[in-house]
């Protein structure tokens, strides 16, 4: 197993490599200058050029990209045109928010997803069993922009439950931290917690069906346990992967809830990223996100093997 | 007897999660932060450098921690800021300005006069203002409280030029950081102002204080003058680009101002008991033409065309929707810069004569070549505006093509003088017409003509304001015959506060030290 890991870690290099490059081009590609959102859409050419210049714009692309990859080798991303600040140090900050708002979401959906699942699959065709199936439908095709703005006009306008938008550090302030992510975890979890009910209740009605289930029961096992303890834990496999890949698009992809919710995550530095043409900020990121995405990935095919023994795990073949 | 999962027992459990939901949160509405002004800013600027950025974002959040020499009263006539007094020589030519005793930098180091000399010469090196009104211009320090600006010919307006602006005010700094800085923002924002920086998390918020060793300004407050001693301990401007999350925050109380509004929430924000709506920061809006670029619009007879047949009103109106927000001007400067009033083409102004225009453009020779309009989406006023006068262009019987990009995008592709003949322009208000940014032939697509450089040569040298009223009549008579580009009018930006702020002032924009809050 270990060195099945260190091959697939070995095989991130040629793709960060290719991602590297395509992201350093596109930066190339796309119309529009830092120098000029530096200095603001008033400022003269003259002045824009002189700016181009000390910040090293003007140089050759490929002098760039070398100079640019032999820093990112020795862990210095560059430094951020409009934030002023290292990379590195844009990333770790912005990444905190993304972190806790992707655990505290996948929490959530997991609380909503699997007893509801695992209930709907042990009765099956009842109307609980529709009803669910009703929410899973709504959860994986109501927009999430819609459902941000629902949640925000019913519990911060009307209800003043919760606030509208915004973020506390929960590691300094745990109560309003909390109260800051409830929201945008309620929106944004509710896709994945639809998601999960359908892997979950699928997954445990196919091992509902197997005959060391009815064994289990003929030995006098309760039901509860056998759902949860046992017809559950076998059900693993996809349901693992289903968290896997959500946590993974949880922590590159809240776009939409971050800027609504106006959180200063990983989504929305990357976003603002693009508007300002802040190259050195978007090339990191996009590195960033690969690594993790990838890694996560490599962490669930890991997970397989230690959830299920017949799962072996070699350097030559993934059985 | 062990718990047994039924459809009731689920019911029950889901009820009692609601009730203990609503008791804990139903007491945890927002708590009014004591003492502390909460503000929902519309965008991070890159920088709160005002030296160096145009950006007047940068500008309306700089100064609350950084002063300027003078300040400009709410009738807009100069008083005195970190310069208690001030004597000018006989030939208009030497300023000589006595600092106020026990001003302090926000590190504790006492203003000097190499303080402001420091920074003043990075302004002027940097700032577009520095660069047009104080060209060859010398600062120099006598004595720890004496600052001397020596001009090489007088200058109208090298007072108000040193007040604060619409953007690039000319701000105080200490010495060594001023000296030390390039062309690039400086990052230690350290000033003498009413408040100081205590952090800024990128993307999130900036966090103020009220400066404890804060020396104010002589006289009731009026303008950026007088006294500026915040009422209230703590700012916090917190970055909000989503507009409807703007105006949601507002609404439950979570922000005491919001800045900018979209347009179109006026009239459910003034429908609102627990809402104050206002507005700040006019810009003027234009249709810009390119003289970069060979064409039609080389030809007068088709930019007046152009000036006849379009009707702004409609123009203003899908710009800025309500009336309070927009007003139509056909002057350079602002209808709110009383100084610089005109009565040039008062009477021709805005007719909508489509026949006269189509003529025109026949006589031009305009052969329906197609024509490329630019605007950005990025600002709802420009490109609503962009929507209405291509349909008007079209109605004269052009052939247009609207192109919307980002900004970053449209600022690009205006550098290219051979992507685009028409354009729509928001400029800022400068203090003097010799600064506008669409009269200067370095603009992209600017205009290329030698009266407009011999008007503007002269006004920038004018010594009385009688000369530079002369001369501004003479580049109002100029811009009217010429029609470099056409002036659809001004639009303003609303904001919108709480109930709890009772009162703050606007000078250009927002000055956050003047609200006064309810507790």
């Amino acid at each position: 197993m270990f060195t099945y890991t260190l091959r697939r870690a070995g095989a991130l290099i040629p793709v960060l490599l290719v991602v590297s490059i395509v992201v350093f081009s596109l930066g190339w590609l796309a119309p529009g200058d830092p120098a000029r959102i530096v200095l603001g859409p008033e400022a003269l050419e003259a002045d824009v050029q002189k700016l181009r210049d000390s910040m090293g714009l003007n140089e050759p692309l490929w002098h760039r990209y070398l100079e640019w990859m032999s820093h990112a080798f020795r862990g210095d991303l560059g430094t951020s045109y409009f934030l002023n600040m290292p990379v590195s140090t844009a990333i770790g900050q912005h990444f905190g928010p993304t972190m806790q708002l992707a655990v505290l979401t996948i929490v959530y959906a997991l609380v909503i997803s699997v007893p509801l699942g695992t209930l709907a699959a042990r009765w099956r065709g009842s109307a609980f069993d529709q009803g669910i199936a009703g929410f899973t439908l709504i959860g994986l095709t109501f927009p999430s922009f819609v459902l941000s703005l629902l949640l925000v006009i019913i519990f911060s306008v009307w209800l003043r439950w919760l606030p509208v938008a915004g973020y506390r550090d929960p590691f300094s302030d745990p109560w309003n931290g909390l109260r800051y992510l409830i929201l945008p975890a309620l929106s944004l979890g509710t896709i994945y917690a639809a998601l999960i009910t359908r892997t979950v209740r699928a997954s445990v009605l196919d091992v509902l069906k197997s005959e060391y289930v009815d064994a289990a029961r003929s030995r006098g096992v309760s039901e509860n346990r056998l759902l949860f303890a046992h017809a559950l834990r076998n059900a693993g496999l996809p349901i693992i992967t289903m968290i896997g890949l959500s946590f993974a698009s949880l922590l590159s992809g809240a776009v939409v809830a971050e800027s609504i919710f106006n959180i200063p995550g990983i989504g929305s530095l990357l976003v603002n990223a693009i508007e300002r043409r802040d190259y050195p900020v978007l090339q990191g990121v996009v590195l960033f996100l690969t690594i993790i995405y990838l890694g996560l990935n490599l962490l669930v095919d890991l997970l397989y093997g230690v959830i299920d023994p017949r799962v072996r795990l070699t350097d030559s073949v993934v059985k | 007897m062990a718990f047994k999962f039924t459809r009731r027992s689920l019911l029950g459990a889901s009820v009692l999660a609601l009730a203990a939901a609503s008791l804990t949160f139903s007491n945890t509405c927002f708590a009014e932060e004591e003492n502390t002004l909460v503000v929902a800013f519309g965008a991070q600027p890159p920088s709160l450098d005002t030296h160096v950025t145009t950006v007047s974002t940068t500008n309306v959040l700089a100064r609350n921690i950084f002063e300027t020499l003078v300040t400009l009263d709410a009738s807009m006539n100069v008083q005195p800021g970190l310069a208690q007094s001030w004597s000018v020589s006989e030939d208009g030519r030497t300023y000589r300005f006595t600092l106020r005793s026990g001003v302090k930098f926000h590190n504790g180091e006492p203003l000097t006069s190499k303080d402001v000399v420091a920074s003043l010469k990075r302004w002027q090196t940097y700032s577009l203002t520095g660069k047009s009104v104080f060209e060859g211009a010398n600062w120099a320090a006598e004595g720890a409280d004496t600052v001397v600006l020596n001009l090489p010919v007088p200058r109208f307006n090298a007072l108000e030029s040193l007040a604060p602006a619409y953007t690039q005010d000319p701000v105080i700094m200490p010495g060594v950081i001023a000296e030390a800085a390039t062309d690039k923002p400086v990052t230690k924002l350290v000033g003498t102002g009413p408040f100081r920086l205590t952090n800024w998390e990128a993307d999130r918020a900036l966090e103020l204080e009220r400066y404890a060793d804060y020396t104010s300004f002589d006289g009731t407050q009026s303008g950026t003058a007088g006294d500026r001693t915040p009422a209230f301990a703590k700012l916090r401007i917190e970055f909000v680009p989503d507009e409807s999350t703007r105006t949601f925050g507002l609404s439950s109380g979570e922000y005491d101002i919001a800045t900018p509004l979209a347009y179109d929430s006026i009239s459910e924000l003034r429908s609102s008991d627990e809402l104050n709506l206002g507005s700040a920061s006019s810009a003027m809006i234009n249709l810009g033409f390119n003289f970069g670029k060979p064409g039609i619009f080389q030809d007068k007879r088709a930019r007046e065309a152009i000036n006849l047949g379009l009707e702004r009103e409609s123009v203003l109106t899908a710009a800025a929707v309500d009336p309070q927000f927009f007003r139509l001007n056909n002057h350079l400067m602002l209808l709110a810069q009383k100084q610089w009033a005109a009565d040039v083409g008062k009477t021709d102004f805005n007719p909508a004569d489509v026949t006269k225009a189509m003529n025109l453009l026949q006589e031009a020779g305009y052969d329906g070549k197609e024509l490329v309009l630019i605007t950005s989406r990025d600002y709802a006023e420009m490109y609503n505006s962009a929507i209405v006068v291509q349909q008007q262009l079209q109605r004269l019987g052009l052939k247009v093509k609207l192109e919307s990009y980002d900004w970053s995008t449209y600022v690009k592709a205006r550098a290219d003088r051979q992507a685009w003949d028409l354009i729509i322009l928001e400029a800022s208000p400068k203090p003097a017409p010799t600064q506008l940014i669409f009269l200067n032939k370095d603009f992209p697509g600017g205009p290329q003509d030698a009266k407009l450089e011999d008007i503007l040569a002269k006004f920038r040298k004018a010594g009385t304001m009688e000369q530079a009223n002369e001369l501004y009549r003479k580049l109002e008579e100029w811009n009217q015959s010429y029609i470099p580009s056409v002036r659809l009018g001004e639009v303003d930006f609303p904001f919108a506060t709480s109930k709890r702020v009772q009162a703050i002032d606007v000078q250009y924009d927002l000055m956050f030290w003047t609200a006064r809050l309810r507790d």
